[in-house]
């Protein structure tokens, strides 16, 4: 419902990396998202298309790596991973439903890809 | 002048500046000696008569200041200061939920100088308040009886992050189908550390324990 905000997070992050980086253009941002982040990518790509309009993240292609979630037993310490939020979140081990979330929430700029500027002058061959 | 193609690291959260900004927030207010509650709920389900019970209990021992982030109106700040605390209404633009800067605007606008309590009253919504960290010290939801026990089961990342479950409204059991047992057992599945409480803010029922709960939690954290 929010992804709008956390759009305008994800330009503002990667364009202030490409201007440290005397970045001409971003082609690719890449995204790591936990199973349960609540991030649903289709809209994410959409809500980036509106707020990037115009910027030198226009063109990027938004690459979403979905990260598992690991949960653990509160009561035999299994840890079990789970690559979707529909799955039924219950420990492999001893079938118990009382689990903790470990990780899987995570919403992070990895990594992009940029066209990098470099000035021309008497060393640039 | 040439083009070169490169992949940079980046590494950051999106988070990670409403995390920080959340984190400075409670500092200031460990050090003011000020508990802040993130009460969250889907609209309707009686967050502001819990609050106007809760200052009703908690008032005359507890500096109470309350911060309403309804989208629109001034109904709400208006009930809960004619319940003797001291309110602001938070006008956030239509947003769908708080972060740690806006809610630092609110404190400011409340003024925490000798609260011992400020509850921020979230926005409406059971989705997006649970991505974002206000600040406070605990996460509270309303589940109200008509919205039905299987919500834990649609919403999972509200109830797997809250410290507290307030199931009210219990006055309308006898005309829902809500199995009590269900919505403690889907909520304890994604949070085995929740406290839970069945209160109805109409009839004063279970107001007691909760605010029981909250007294020794602002005792805790105002040493």
């Amino acid at each position: 419902m929010h992804e709008l905000v956390i759009m305008e997070n994800i330009l503002q992050i990667a364009v202030d990396f490409a201007q440290r980086n005397r970045a001409k253009e971003i082609h690719r941002i890449d995204l790591a998202v936990g199973t349960f982040s609540g991030i649903v990518p289709q809209y994410a790509e959409s809500f980036f298309r509106m707020v990037a309009k115009g910027t030198i993240a226009e063109n990027a292609v938004l690459q979403f790596d979905i990260a598992p979630a690991q949960f653990q037993c509160t009561e035999c310490g299994t840890k079990t991973t789970f690559t979707s939020a529909a799955d039924i979140i219950i420990c492999k081990n001893c079938g118990s439903d009382r689990v903790r979330l470990l990780s899987g929430r995570e919403f992070r700029v990895q990594s992009m890809e940029i066209l990098e500027h470099t000035e021309g002058g008497s060393d640039s061959g | 002048m040439d083009n070169n193609i490169r992949v940079i690291e980046i590494k950051k959260s999106i988070y990670e500046d409403n995390d920080r900004e959340a984190a400075c927030l409670r500092e200031r207010l460990r050090e003011e000696k000020t508990f802040l509650l993130n009460l969250m709920s889907s609209p309707g389900s009686g967050k502001t008569s819990l609050i106007v019970r809760t200052i009703e209990r908690l008032g005359a021992k507890r500096r109470i200041g309350v911060m309403e982030a309804d989208i629109d109106s001034a109904v709400d700040a208006e009930t809960v200061a004619a319940a003797g605390a001291k309110a602001v209404q938070l006008h956030t633009g239509g947003m769908c939920h708080l972060d740690a800067g806006m809610t630092g605007e609110g404190l400011a606008a409340l003024g925490t100088a000798g609260l011992d309590l400020v509850i921020l009253e979230n926005v409406g919504n059971l989705v997006c308040p649970a991505e974002f960290d206000t600040g406070a010290f605990k996460n509270v939801m309303i589940l109200s009886v008509p919205e039905g026990d299987d919500k834990p089961l649609k919403y999972p990342l509200m109830f797997s992050t809250v410290d507290c479950m307030i199931i009210n409204k219990t006055d309308v059991l006898p005309y829902f189908d809500f199995d009590m047992e269900a919505a403690e057992k889907h909520a304890k599945a994604l949070n085995p550390d929740i406290a839970i409480f069945a209160v109805s803010a109409k009839t004063g029922e279970g107001i007691e324990a909760w605010c029981d709960w909250l007294d020794r939690e602002v005792t805790e954290w105002n040493g």
